[in-house]
């Protein structure tokens, strides 16, 4: 007969350890035979888990329903409608989509870092596809402006992936550091539109969010970081 | 061939909403276990179950879904008996398990039977699972008498043991309108899945009968009181802003009706309290439950609830709309409100009648509440002689509730035993 010695209460004679506080049942009189008799479990140790409907069958099922009407668009465009390439477009963007939403609940646990490199891979395809081939000297605006912009924002989301499953962060950490990169990212798309188009509104668009944002940030670190800053803060701002 | 009269029949006023708020992870589903002295021979107690539920043809049924209303039809497949499994009162799907909406279990010692809410309440099952096990100890070669919760199954089902008795018995010209709003709840970290924890607190009833006397409570109106105690002192602690604690009870309509139903035939009281009016000792807590608890617990209250109820069955504007959106409504009323209104539940199914040569073969009793989804205190007392097993049902991680309340009582004097589904 075993009693926890936090709880005062009576144990059942196949416990490791008491149920209520996690206290282990330690008899250090019990020989090994006394060990081993100790009976049966008062409760079933195998638990059952219903059957649920796969994942995968889920996403083969979402894949089957986007091909139909891309299928019968291109065969329609094919066929009869033979005004230009527009079943293309429709295409483009369910592949877009497939890659996304679909395509992560093929892989059997998550990998960030794989979706993450073809969500970026088919954001510039798309981008590609879908507004440069068929128009004429579009290449340039697509390699100067379009391409870097999207390698920034991804390069942005990669760093940020990769701080945050680093180690649990505070909310506001999270809230600081997304600022810092919407600053970031603001100053380089105004640099380039600059750079390329000589669109000085754009810059100065762009400086006034990095601004704001680094200042936010600086603001957030810094109360973040200051005990006397956050007890002045609840001061004056208590509602 | 002429048909049996029970080859289909319509669901209770109370059974209407379970089915509606069944989902693919969660159902109401509560379980009644009894411990035997020697351990359980799985193919006697087939033998046993089969002729139990010639006897007793509200279990013996299976759920259909009809244009408008769910309805039972009797079940053509053969029940079957299981090991028993660690995630006790795990959901329902109204296909599996031939169609029943009970499972039988078995392990070791322990015969346990889970059950849908939608065919019988807590006494009902514990008729159905005396039945069984008095007819599985007859088959092993006890003598055992029927009479008391063990039903004669030489006799016929009767109409009485089948009918709905809230139609019956709803007369009130009064209707009591219950306006509760979203209390406190002791939240902690989920459990996985299809996952629950069990703690049973085993003790001496004439030990709790006997404090619950000295406070000058029924043990019930005591249990509920130490249950709003331990949520009261946890909000304190945990939160500045205070909301209302409150302990659901569901109450046996049968002891204000004359009735032998076997079909649910019970109604949930609240008792609450608000800390924002100030300071609380236990005992005032006691007083407060027990004065409100008296006060609702009477035949003409209960009966104006019940008469309320059935006001919305029976409206024939949401009468007639389809099965699909009365699910619908059903299960987004429960998401709104369901548990939102309550801390904690305590059902006690009080002291189990069943003949003294019975006894003999049973340790005891149990009855597990089934997982909340919100509550993590959701409790189950049954009592056989002077063994009083009280459940807690728990949806998260944490024990301090539990802890709480079992080294209260045992600070109180009591002798507490604890089993555990816990690693």
């Amino acid at each position: 007969m075993s009693y926890c010695v936090n709880c005062g209460v009576e144990l059942d004679k196949s416990a490791k350890k008491c149920a209520l506080c996690g206290t282990p049942v330690i008899n250090p009189n019990e020989t090994k035979n006394e060990k081993e008799e100790k009976g049966q479990t008062p409760f079933s140790e195998k638990p059952f888990y219903p059957a649920q409907i796969k994942q995968r069958f889920v996403a083969y099922v979402i894949t089957m329903v986007m091909l139909i009407p891309n299928i019968v668009c291109t065969f329609i465009n094919a066929l009869f409608l033979q005004n230009g390439f527009w079943s293309f477009y429709i295409s483009a963007t369910s592949f877009l989509l497939w890659v996304v939403f679909v395509f992560p609940f093929f892989t059997k646990k998550l990998r960030p870092y794989l979706m993450w490199l073809f969500d970026t891979l088919a954001v510039c395809t798309y981008v590609f596809f879908f507004f440069v081939m068929g128009y004429e000297g579009k290449q340039a605006w697509y390699f100067n402006t379009a391409l870097p912009i999207i390698l920034a924002v991804s390069a942005l989301t990669l760093i940020y992936m990769i701080w945050v499953r680093k180690k649990k962060r505070h909310w506001v950490l999270k809230f600081l550091f997304i600022t810092a990169e919407i600053a970031a990212c603001s100053f380089f798309c105004g640099s380039i539109l600059e750079i390329n188009y000589g669109l000085k509104y754009a810059f100065e668009i762009g400086m006034i969010v990095f601004v704001c944002c680094l200042a936010l940030t600086g603001f957030l670190a810094y109360c973040y970081s200051s005990k006397h800053m956050r007890a002045w803060l609840s001061k004056k701002f208590f509602v | 061939m002429k048909k049996s009269k029970f080859e289909w029949f319509k669901l209770d006023n109370a059974a209407k909403i379970f089915p509606g708020q069944n989902s693919k992870t969660w159902s109401n589903v509560f379980r009644i276990g009894v411990e035997l002295k020697e351990d359980v021979d799985p193919l006697v107690l087939k033998k046993a179950l089969c002729r139990t539920l010639m006897r007793i043809p509200c279990f013996d049924v299976r759920i259909r879904a009809g244009f408008f209303w769910y309805y039972f039809e009797k079940n053509p497949n053969d029940p079957v008996v299981l090991e028993d499994v660690k995630n006790i009162c795990y959901r329902v799907k109204f296909k599996e398990n031939g169609g029943y909406l009970f499972r039988v279990f078995y392990h070791g010692k322990r015969i346990a039977v889970d059950i849908f809410h939608a065919i019988s309440d807590g006494y009902g099952n514990t008729v159905f699972v005396s039945t069984l096990v008095a007819e599985y100890l007859r088959l092993k070669g006890y003598d055992i008498p029927s009479g008391k919760m063990v039903l004669d199954l030489k006799a016929e089902p009767t109409e009485d043991e089948m009918y709905d008795a809230y139609t019956r018995f709803a007369s009130s010209k009064a209707s009591y309108n219950r306006r509760d709003k979203a209390v406190y709840h002791a939240v902690g970290t989920k459990t996985g899945r299809h996952m629950c924890n069990y703690t049973v607190g085993i003790m001496s009833f004439e030990e709790v009968h006997k404090i619950s006397k000295s406070y000058g409570v029924t043990v019930t109106e005591f249990f509920a009181a130490l249950l709003m105690d331990i949520h009261y002192r946890k909000q304190k602690e945990e939160k500045k802003k205070q909301k209302e604690v409150s302990v659901q009870i569901p109450v046996n309509l049968r002891k204000f009706f004359p009735t032998n139903t076997l079909r649910n035939f019970v109604l949930c009281l609240r008792v609450k309290m608000n800390p924002n009016m100030g300071d609380y000792t236990f005992e005032e807590i006691l007083k407060l439950v027990s004065l409100q608890l008296r006060l609702v617990n009477e035949e003409k209250t209960v009966n104006s609830m019940m008469t309320q109820n059935l006001k919305i069955e029976k409206n024939p504007f949401a009468k007639f709309f389809p099965l699909f959106i009365k699910n619908l409504s059903v299960g987004i009323t429960f998401l709104i409100t369901g548990e939102q209104t309550t801390s904690a539940l305590l059902s006690n199914i009080g002291p189990v009648d069943i003949p003294d040569e019975m006894k003999e073969h049973i340790e005891k009793y149990l009855f597990f509440t089934g997982p909340g989804k919100l509550n993590g205190a959701r409790c189950g007392v049954i009592t056989l002689g002077d063994k009083l097993a009280f459940t807690f049902s728990n949806c998260y991680d944490e024990t301090d509730i539990e802890r709480e309340f079992f080294t209260r009582l045992v600070k109180m004097g009591i002798h507490v035993k604890i089993e555990s589904n816990r690693d």
